[in-house]
């Protein structure tokens, strides 16, 4: 998951661009933060052409109980998948885990 | 064995070969696609992978909802800039019904002040005209969520 919380730029502005293809993208052994029930899990990116949504997605049952985290990490681990409109917002999110990576 | 039979086993090993050429294929192109690291082959967008994992959810021909959608409002403040939406299509026309927010912090939530109707629980974006597309709603729900932080941190909407 670092390689997405430190993410510059560029490698985001690819993965939009990856996205267009309306495949669901498929990133495995990802090593998550300190503090998970799991050490590797895989991190999938879809676009959604009908809500006009971006999808981050994270193998279901994983939890966290290490330092302070943003309350979207929360929810995403519980939810398996968050939606986003922006795909901006991907990146921001991402970058707000930089503390627990 | 007859020669029909060797036929017919010739056909299959062939149809097999092929498939698993086009295989071969598809993975290549892939892996060529994707540049950044520990990047994978893709899959199949489709609806049981949806259904388990995103919301798009057709009701009926004149009833779609997205499920729950997430927008950052604008970082001109610090603080908590998470809104939740869920966009539903009635009839002709969309609504984002707010799912969750930012703590006002003290200010008026009258709908009146923060342009929202319906009752506890089932909240929504009030505009001035039926918004006839999810693109339009979602523009205008983002204008709004920035909007509320500016008025959670300023007093002033709009």
């Amino acid at each position: 998951m670092r390689e997405f919380a430190y993410g510059t730029d560029k490698q985001f502005e690819q993965l939009e661009s990856m996205l267009e293809d309306n495949l669901c993208h498929i990133f495995p052994n990802c090593i998550m933060p300190e503090g998970c029930n799991v050490t590797v899990a895989r991190i999938g990116f879809e676009k959604n052409s009908e809500t006009n949504g971006y999808g981050v997605h994270i193998d279901k049952g994983i939890s966290f109980s290490g330092r302070r985290a943003p309350r979207l990490f929360f929810q995403w681990l519980r939810a398996g998948t968050v939606w986003f409109i922006d795909f901006d917002d991907i990146k921001v999110f991402f970058h707000s885990l930089e503390s627990i990576v | 064995m007859d020669v029909i039979t060797v036929i017919v086993i010739i056909i299959i090993a062939l149809v097999a070969v092929i498939k698993i050429l086009k295989m071969a294929g598809v993975g290549q192109a892939s892996q060529n696609r994707h540049p950044l690291p520990l990047s994978d082959s893709s899959t199949p967008n489709n609806r049981n992978a949806n259904a388990r994992m995103g919301r798009t959810l057709t009701l009926s021909s004149s009833e779609f909802e997205t499920g729950e959608m997430v927008y950052l409002a604008n970082s001109n403040w610090p603080g908590d800039r998470e809104y939740h939406f869920n966009y539903k299509k009635q009839g002709n026309a969309w609504r984002a019904y707010i799912l969750q927010m930012p703590d006002l912090q003290g200010r008026s939530p009258d709908g009146n002040t923060i342009h929202t109707l319906g009752g506890s629980g089932a909240r929504y974006i009030c505009w001035d005209r039926p918004v006839e597309t999810l693109e339009g709603m979602q523009a205008i729900s983002r204008r709004w969520a920035d909007n509320v932080q500016k008025y959670i941190h300023t007093g002033r909407f709009g």
